[in-house]
């Protein structure tokens, strides 16, 4: 592979990482509720409120599950709930980078 | 035969919930990551990709430039060239499939960029592998597949016009519909030139980098490649001229959702919080709109002396539209927070007893014309949409004496330029006046084009308009060439575009669904139908178009009564200007000062041009010219009819400058009809299209059964067509750059799909220019006659309800569409079941056929079937 095209793909690969790490536009969907279906069957009862964000995130998890996987109610609702705990994670990934953040900060101020 | 009135309609689908006016998910109002790409074809009918140029740009940074080739398509030298080019030049060389799978989808699909092209519905189906119609909601879309990939969606696309196109990723896991923008609807838009090419482009936005010459198309050399190459370059640096020029206007819209003009004004209104007409509590529910509807007609536009030169100034109303918004206090009803009706029947009728000319010159009383009407027309003059000639499907507007037994509703504006040409009050059963009431909550302060602007206390047209005035002024302090004249002078285009946009078009705007569903249809009358439905535009507002549009009417009755008071009559009018003889030019601009709007001091009805003969066919066919020492000197003429054709000569020569001048020798007996036969007959008229739609793709199924996907017409290719003949035969042919040669080749009928060849079916340019010299002023009574036309007397025609009308004829040269007819299913039962089998034969239908369909229509009229040939020649 020639040099040009190595870099490219790099760059690539960054562009691409960067979009899936992206961070989520929480404030942007709080003020909505959607009440969302955690089985994915529409006009089920099993629904709880979302703010749009997540309700958004947790549907595209959902959706990523082949036609076939979809069929399967448990199988979607354990998405619903991964897709739900991965959103938490990231969040607390966030608020751990922030204390982190701060907490060298201190040391420089310290030193 | 009974003529028809046809009237506008509303249409709402019985069960449909509501949707959001603006999607909720936020697009990306910039992008970071592009990938930009232009391909190069063959030069015969198939258009065959041979090769492309792409870069990919990451925050402003040029991460990759390669080109990639179709192996298939190139000869093997060919090949060399291109790898040898490569070489010396460190560019990276993909082959199609390759550029496809690693870099298109990855980059569009995982990195989210935005794909950037001109003209980018051609270049994206060049690289298809595999096409076909879309489906469900991208029914009337083209799906291509361009990946062997099955994880890899396909592209969508839906041709709009010849600008604006919607482009989608299809169905996939990541519900993901990817970036497109076409550099070619946004320079149209911004420069107001719906044919701008590239180079032009490049040109208008002041590009360094503008698009090359091409020495031959289709043969690949290293100056070819180079070419393409340079395309690229330029499209990039278009993309970031129109991004500046965009940014220019404040407008937080994400630039690949901005389609038209339209979309830019709707953002505006959006952003200073002003809701639509569905979402303000208002008492103009669907009923009135309905009945608003049935009263909305277009700008009049008609020839009143034919194919008789006279001599004449153009005036022309400043911003018409605009204009009207503001004079009619229209303003206040887009911005209100409740609309209120009241019956003002009375005072309607004393206003008209007591209406003379000189009252309407008071710009404050046109604030209180905002009233529908209710009146049964008798001999009133009044605009009827009919199809004025027999045979005739084609809807026309013309303004004409009507009699009808029933009662219609038209805005006031209408009745008083009835009033005013008559001298008689229409028998008036009912006058609403709409009274808007509050201002709406949610108005926001907001910053457009750098001007601040406040809903609660500005009239935002009225600013926009005199903004633009300060920027003209301030604009001719400087020399053409600066660079401060270029920054005033877009900036003044931006003002006009957004004013014009906000003013006009959106209100109207509605949205004609593919499938038919269960509706309800509100015009005079309410019915139920099973056709397809009207979608309203986000700010839908009839009240507001209805009085425009007759406010407009209005203005085209005074000045035709004014004339009418002095023995005289003017030429032509259409929408906002009039040619007048030359003599009344200062009296009626002097006329209508009184009614400008703005706080600067300008005329309101000015003056265009100066003393020009007139010779005008009908309607937007006409031609301005001197005669200087026997000479015919053309200043100014319109194509229409015209202007869809290839120029038959070669590039460079005006040839529908010459053929109006030809039009004029005819005339004034230079020449006769033989010369021009024989001048024209060995040229043919032929038009230039592209297979944008699946419908006219399935046109050419005939043509591409069991070839290889290479020799088959693919979405996007251009074709010819030639102008349908007496033997009612329509050639279609695969394009070639030589037109006037196709001739001799075998073309695929339009309506058949038949393959045929022969000179006979091709109609020739002396034909189609005796045909548009003889092209009847259909709204008026002698239409055919040369001279001043007279009006026609319409009598108790039959209604008809339609919905959207069609498009431009120029924009549709293949097939006009028809318009949809809205009929109740109860008044087509009642009709079928009353019909008796002497008028069924009549309309060639048997005794024993209507027998069967009564009974039928008795056991079971809802699952009846409507659309059998006997009962649509019954109900016709």
């Amino acid at each position: 592979m020639n040099e040009p095209l190595t870099k490219y793909l790099a760059n690539q690969g960054k562009a691409i990482d960067e979009i899936k790490t992206k961070k989520l536009p929480i404030k942007e969907g709080l003020d909505k509720v959607e009440k969302h279906h955690i089985q994915g069957k529409q006009n089920s009862d099993f629904e709880i409120p979302l703010c749009l964000a997540c309700h958004d995130f947790i549907t595209a998890r959902q959706n990523s599950l082949s036609v076939e996987e979809r069929k399967n109610k448990e199988l979607m609702a354990l998405k619903s709930v991964i897709g739900l705990n991965e959103l938490v994670c990231q969040h607390l990934r966030e608020i751990m980078q922030v204390k982190k953040e701060e907490l060298e900060h201190d040391k420089q101020d310290s030193n | 035969m009974t003529s028809k009135i046809a009237i506008r309609s509303y249409t709402k689908e019985a069960n449909k919930k509501e949707k959001p006016i603006f999607s909720i998910k936020e697009e990306l109002l910039e992008h970071k990551r592009l990938l930009i790409f232009d391909t190069e074809t063959t030069d015969d009918s198939f258009q065959n990709l041979k090769f492309g140029s792409f870069i990919v740009i990451d925050d402003g940074k040029e991460i990759m430039k390669a080109i990639f080739y179709s192996p298939e398509n190139v000869l093997s030298n060919e090949e060399i060239i291109l790898k040898q080019y490569c070489k010396g030049n460190n560019l990276c060389l993909f082959t199609t499939k390759d550029f496809v799978e690693r870099v298109f989808y990855p980059e569009m699909i995982e990195a989210q960029a935005l794909c950037i092209g001109f003209n980018l519905p051609f270049d994206l189906s060049r690289l298809t592998i595999n096409f076909g119609e879309g489906r469900y909601s991208h029914k009337g879309w083209f799906s291509i597949q361009i990946s062997e990939n099955k994880f890899n969606p396909r592209i969508k696309i839906k041709h709009i016009d010849s600008t604006m196109s919607f482009i989608s990723f299809g169905r996939n896991s990541r519900n993901f519909r990817g970036h497109f923008l076409d550099l070619k609807t946004l320079a149209s838009i911004f420069s107001d030139n719906k044919h701008i090419s590239l180079k032009k482009a490049g040109e208008f936005f002041g590009c360094n980098a503008l698009k090359g010459e091409a020495e031959e198309h289709g043969k690949i050399t290293p100056q070819y490649i180079q070419y393409n190459l340079q395309d690229v370059n330029a499209t990039y640096e278009l993309y970031l001229k129109i991004l500046e020029h965009y940014k220019m206007y404040g407008i937080k819209a994400p630039i690949t959702k901005v389609y038209s003009s339209a979309t830019l004004g709707k953002y505006a209104l959006k952003q200073m919080g002003i809701q639509s007409l569905s979402r303000i509590n208002t008492k103009v529910n669907a009923k009135v709109k309905g009945q608003l509807m049935s009263a909305y007609f277009g700008g009049r536009c008609e020839v009143k002396i034919k194919k008789t030169p006279i001599e004449i100034s153009a005036l022309d109303f400043l911003s018409m539209y605009p204009s009207l918004t503001i004079i009619m206090g229209l303003w206040e009803f887009i911005i209100a927070k409740d609309i209120r009706e009241e019956n003002v029947t009375k005072e309607i009728i004393i206003f008209l007893q007591n209406l003379k000319l000189e009252d309407l010159r008071n710009k404050e009383s046109w604030k209180s014309f905002n009233v529908l009407v209710e009146l049964e027309p008798d001999e009133d003059i009044l605009p009827v949409r009919s199809n004025y000639l027999e045979n005739s499907d084609v809807l026309n507007v013309g303004i004409n004496y009507l009699k009808y037994n029933g009662s219609l509703f038209y805005a006031l504006p209408d009745v008083i330029a009835s009033v005013l040409l008559t001298g008689r009050i229409p028998k008036i059963k009912r006058a609403t006046r709409f009274i808007p009431t509050g201002k709406q909550d949610t108005l926001q302060k907001t910053n457009i084009l750098g001007i601040e602007i406040d809903p609660h206390k500005d009239n935002f047209i009225k600013l926009l308009i005199e903004k633009r005035q300060e920027f003209k002024q301030q604009r001719d302090k400087f020399s053409k060439d600066s660079e401060d004249y270029k920054k005033l002078e877009g900036i003044q285009g931006a003002l006009k575009i957004l004013a014009n946009s906000t003013t006009y078009g959106i209100f109207i705007e509605v949205r004609t669904k593919e499938n038919n569903s269960e509706i309800i249809v509100y015009s005079k009358d309410e019915f139920f139908a099973k056709q397809k439905a009207e979608e309203e535009g986000k700010f839908f507002n009839p009240l507001i178009a209805v009085m425009q549009v007759a406010g407009a009417r209005l203005l085209m009755a005074m000045c035709e009564r004014y004339l009418q008071d002095r023995n005289s009559t003017h030429a032509y009018m259409d929408t906002d200007a009039c040619y007048v003889p030359s003599n009344f030019a200062f009296e009626l601009r002097d006329f209508f000062k009184p009614l400008n709007p703005y706080s600067f001091e300008a005329d309101f009805f000015k003056i265009e041009k100066e003393s020009m003969l007139f010779y005008g066919i009908s309607s937007k066919r006409y031609v301005l010219y001197k005669l200087q020492d026997g000479k015919i000197i053309i200043t100014d003429y319109k194509a229409h009819g015209l202007g869809h054709l290839l120029n038959p000569y070669n590039k460079g020569v005006e040839w529908q400058k010459q053929i109006w001048e030809d039009i004029l020798k005819w005339h004034y007996k230079i020449i006769t009809q033989l010369d021009i036969i024989e001048k024209y007959s060995n040229l043919y008229a032929i038009s230039k299209l592209d297979v944008s739609t699946p419908l006219l793709y399935k046109r050419f199924k005939s043509f591409n059964k069991n070839k290889p996907l290479k020799e088959q017409i693919k979405p996007f290719n251009f074709f010819l067509v030639g102008q349908k003949n007496k033997k009612d035969i329509k050639p279609m042919i695969p394009y070639s750059s030589n037109a006037q040669e196709s001739v001799f080749k075998p073309f695929i009928d339009y309506k058949s799909g038949k393959i045929l060849q022969g000179l006979e079916y091709w109609k020739n340019l002396a034909d189609t220019i005796i045909e548009y010299v003889n092209h009847p002023e259909s709204k008026f009574l002698n239409c055919s006659q040369n001279g001043k036309l007279e009006r026609r007397h319409l009598k108790d025609g039959e209604i008809i309800v339609i919905g959207k009308e069609t498009k431009n004829i120029e924009e549709q040269p293949i097939e006009v569409a028809k318009v949809t007819v809205y009929k109740s299913e109860k008044d087509s039962m009642k009709k079928i079941l009353s019909m008796t089998s002497k008028e069924a034969k009549q309309k060639k239908v048997s005794k024993s056929t209507l027998w069967e369909m009564k009974e039928r229509l008795k056991k079971d009229p809802k699952n009846f079937n409507w659309k059998t040939k006997a009962v649509k020649k019954l109900l016709n």
